[in-house]
């Protein structure tokens, strides 16, 4: 430990503090996951995941997790950028509808989504025009994974937004820029970082989420199931091992991708100087 | 490449920012733009670039109603006070930038960017920082950076928006008359904001003193400062001591002073007149016989030159007064030591040099000895 002279002292404090949170928090609990699936040596843990309905199960926690992110990419832009560039009336409280997903207990949403796009529900009954079934299906799970993940990409977007400096914008067209160069050359790439951020969240959000998707995805095995309910019906056939093995897998795969966002991040921040 | 405005006005819900601007620049011209903050120079500078768009009135530029035209069209190359940098991008690729967004059938080749950029990099002499990003640089880097990378697409038209403000005293001296010699060199039409009439002196070739979002007065620097038009140009540029009262044949009275006129000076009686002295055209003389005497009050030397104030001398033994009216007197180094001033001395001075304004009167009738 270097014994330089910084303006605040207790490094020594917070860093012990930090450890042991998540040494407590954390770690232990992971590692007690790893410890539980080792229980079922190397032939059980692949006997449990190379099961279909297990396979099935991460296909579809994983696309529609991750098509919601994508969507939610775009999205949470458009929604930042309105609330930080054009004066709305009662901007305030726009605003705060943003969060309400981080407040409502998830179930609620899920109740509630799945009454409006059941066959028969408010928005449901549009789409059944079209011959598109929203509820029960993975379009429903993609749906309830977007109203959960969409304040993500908008509370990191929307702070790099306000600070952008609108003066570069106008350097832009005055040098000849077209709107959509502008916003292609000169505001999209320092928003990457934060958007590539706010996309990892919603996405590690969506595949963990439980509440608001078993209701709106009818949870037929093969075709609507996901992992975490999936790991509860382990648990409640008392399957404690087959359950912590289908977490660790998750868990593992989500760190995966977490880990290549990081990169992306890290390469983009080093391509652009601000490193 | 001419600018002219007509008739601009520009009116926000609470102030009006520009209230029937009137302006012609010709090509090749240096002008700035001075005036106190909110006078509306900035207004005016943005909406010459067409960032800002007037309620009424006309920009033509070479001629061509382009009032309405927005920035892109207009061929200008702005230059923003906080450098407005594409921070996420090399020094290289920030100059290149006009070059590289051109449509495709108009855009040089890559060679051909790679030499105008380094043309430019070498004409603002950074070209060592070509691959550096805009935050790893210093304010004065930034803003010649800036000023290249507004030059790349050629315009018509350089338009700065108080280019040295965010600089350092130094910095910003030697940017002065760096920007001079550029544009000595490159003779395109520039027009920079300004609210320091020191830099607005030393650079511009013309000025256009602004107040209250209309023009007090467009004129050299020399014309300016010798026969400002209005009282706010008399006590805008430069400083001034100004002294109310009523003109009479041969001198002026005020409070406690009696300042003789110089020769010429008016032969009719005005009351209510604002007179304006610079503390240069006052000159202390030692006679005991001049009509005007006064009290050194304080001496305050300023390096190249003292700063002197003087108050109306009293009888012998007569205590100075605290409200007695101070003028300020300047003098240079040498004058000052040839004197050898002593504070509460009596001298004589006299006024080579004043100018006053009818207090109410419209700007037309000033009048200057």
């Amino acid at each position: 430990m270097s014994q330089r002279q910084s303006m605040l002292p207790g490094f020594g404090l917070s860093l012990g503090v930090t450890v042991l949170a998540i040494s407590l928090l954390v770690m232990i609990p992971l590692l007690a996951l790893v410890t539980r699936s080792a229980e079922l040596g190397l032939g059980g843990i692949w006997q449990t995941l190379a099961d279909r309905r297990v396979m099935a199960a991460f296909r579809v926690s994983f696309s529609t997790a991750f098509a919601a992110a994508l969507l939610n990419l775009f999205m949470g832009l458009v929604v930042a950028w309105v609330l930080v560039r054009y004066p709305l009336p009662c901007k305030r409280l726009w605003d705060s509808l943003i969060d309400l997903p981080f407040a409502l207990p998830t179930a609620v949403a899920g109740i509630v989504l799945t009454t409006l796009y059941a066959p028969n529900g408010w928005l449901g009954r549009w789409f059944a025009e079209f011959g598109l079934q929203v509820a029960f299906t993975p379009l429903g799970i993609t749906i309830a994974l977007i109203f959960i993940g969409l304040p993500f990409v908008v509370r990191t977007v929307e702070p790099i937004l306000q600070d952008l400096d609108r003066q570069q914008e106008e350097a832009s067209t005055s040098l000849g820029a077209s709107r959509w160069q502008t916003f292609r050359r000169v505001l999209l790439p320092p928003l990457v970082p934060a958007l590539l951020t706010g996309f990892s969240l919603a996405f590690a959000r969506g595949l963990g989420e439980y509440g608001s998707v078993i209701f709106i995805a009818g949870n037929m095995p093969m075709k609507s199931e996901i992992v975490p309910l999936l790991i509860v019906t382990k648990l409640e056939q008392y399957n404690y091992p087959g359950a912590t093995v289908i977490a660790l897998a998750s868990l593992v795969v989500a760190f995966v991708m977490l880990l290549v966002v990081n990169g992306l991040q890290q390469w983009t921040r080093k391509r652009t100087g601000r490193e | 490449m001419s600018i002219h405005v007509e008739h601009l006005t520009k009116r926000y819900a609470d102030f009006t920012a520009l209230d029937g601007i009137d302006l012609a620049i010709d090509d090749g011209e240096l002008v700035a733009l001075l005036g106190p903050s909110g006078c509306g120079k900035t207004t005016l500078l943005r909406s010459i670039a067409g960032m800002e768009f007037a309620d009424s009135g006309r920009i033509l530029l070479e001629g061509r109603d382009m009032t309405r035209e927005p920035i892109r069209h207009r061929q200008v190359g702005f230059v923003f006070q906080h450098y407005a940098l594409f921070n996420h991008m090399s020094v290289f690729e920030n100059v290149a930038y006009g070059l590289r967004v051109r449509p495709r059938a108009q855009r040089p080749p890559e060679a051909e960017i790679r030499r105008r950029v380094h043309e430019l990099l070498d004409l603002v002499q950074l070209d060592w920082l070509a691959r550096r990003f805009p935050p790893q640089l210093s304010g004065g880097q930034r803003q010649r950076i800036a000023l290249a990378r507004a030059l790349a697409v050629e315009p018509r038209y350089l338009l700065l928006d108080e280019p040295f403000g965010a600089l350092d005293a130094n910095v910003r001296k030697e940017l002065r008359r760096w920007l001079r010699r550029l544009h000595e060199e490159l003779h395109v039409t520039s027009l920079f904001v300004t609210h320091d009439q020191e830099e607005a002196m030393e650079v511009a070739s013309r000025i256009v003193v602004m107040n209250q979002g209309r023009i007090e007065q467009v004129g050299t620097p020399d014309a300016i400062y010798d026969t400002p038009a209005t009282p706010f140009v008399s006590t805008f540029i430069g400083s001034v001591n100004v002294l109310h009262g009523t003109l009479e044949p041969g001198h002026f009275q005020s409070g406690g002073w009696r300042l003789p006129l110089p020769d010429g000076g008016t032969t009719k009686r005005a009351t209510n007149q604002d007179v304006f002295v610079r503390p240069h055209d006052i000159e202390i003389v030692r006679d005991r016989h001049l009509p005007c005497q006064v009290s050194v009050r304080h001496v305050h030397p300023l390096g190249s030159s003292y700063r002197i104030d003087v108050t109306p001398a009293r009888g012998a033994g007569e205590a100075p007064r605290i409200d007695d009216d101070c003028l300020t007197i300047e003098l240079t180094r040498q004058a000052f030591k040839a004197l050898a001033l002593e504070v509460g001395e009596r001298v004589g001075v006299k006024v080579q040099h004043l100018h006053w304004f009818h207090r109410d009167a419209a700007p037309a009738l000033a009048e200057a000895v």
